[in-house]
């Protein structure tokens, strides 16, 4: 029988491995489908999944902060848009196979330039890390308040600006006449 | 306890399907949620560096991510509408005007 710290381990692995698996099935699906709105639903699920790996990181108010901007907030606003947008428009046109397949090369170019990066970088020297188990709660509301609130005030705000310009400006884009 | 580079292979690989994503489709609001997949996969590499470093700046900058990618639907939303609105379209392809 296993002891209780590598089984432990084994089921931190499982989860992991199977948020991964539906993040990344999900948005190969975003990707690939015909239909907008199948597209729209699966990033959804793609943002659960982030959200699953958020906890599992221990960042409990970033994963609600997910759950509740991105898939609630930000999706409904994509389905209102293809809801508006007929759907007979959307069909798109065909673009020839070859053309896919260099982009998909120039993908597959960019992932190996990826791991070439973080082999050479961050996992050469490696990074110093600095886990505490439990001795404080970092990703609790408490606390991410807390700094935001005084160390993190200046970008709070200027962020609240850039939400503030982007409003002004989504209605403006959107209205008829002005 | 997961390595760090499983969660930074893992964000490489959401990247680069969000990056083949933009760059295959022609439908603007599904290369817009393209843009979203690679500003997620920004944020998963925040959010682990701020674990394995045990600080709190990378959530807090997962959060600033997360605001500008709001902003940015608002408003890539909203250019879309008028553009279905002026030609009745979304379909790139539609939209050549300044080729010349």
């Amino acid at each position: 029988m296993l002891n209780p710290e590598t089984m432990n381990e084994l089921i931190n692995y499982l989860i992991f491995g199977s948020l991964a698996f539906i993040i990344l099935a999900s948005a190969i699906m975003v990707i690939t489908r015909k239909e907008v709105v199948h597209s729209a639903l699966f990033l959804i699920l793609c943002f659960f999944g982030v959200a699953g790996l958020y906890i599992q990181l221990r960042a409990q108010f970033l994963a609600a902060v997910q759950i509740l901007v991105y898939a609630g907030g930000i999706m409904v606003l994509y389905l209102f848009v293809i809801l508006l947008v007929n759907r007979k428009v959307i069909e798109e046109t065909k673009r020839s196979k070859s053309f896919k397949k260099i982009f998909i090369l120039v993908g597959l170019v960019l992932l190996l330039e990826f791991v070439l990066i973080f082999t050479g970088t961050v996992l050469k020297e490696g990074v110093k890390e600095k886990i505490v188990e439990e001795s404080f709660n970092m990703g609790s509301t408490e606390y991410i308040g807390g700094i935001l609130y005084t160390k993190f005030l200046f970008p709070f705000e200027l962020v609240s600006l850039v939400l503030l310009a982007a409003m002004i400006g989504a209605i403006v884009l959107s209205k008829r006449k002005i | 306890m997961i390595p760090l580079n499983w969660y930074l292979f893992l964000s490489a690989v959401l990247f680069i399907i969000g990056a083949v994503g933009v760059l295959t489709r022609k439908n603007a609001i599904v290369i817009l949620m393209s843009i979203e997949l690679m500003l997620n996969s920004a944020t998963i590499n925040f959010v682990a560096f701020s674990r394995y470093l045990n600080s709190a700046t990378g959530q807090i900058f997962a959060i600033m991510i997360i605001t500008v990618a709001a902003s940015e639907a608002a408003i890539g939303l909203a250019i879309i509408i008028s553009m279905f609105r002026n030609k009745n379209s979304i379909n790139l392809d539609d939209y050549s005007l300044l080729k010349g």
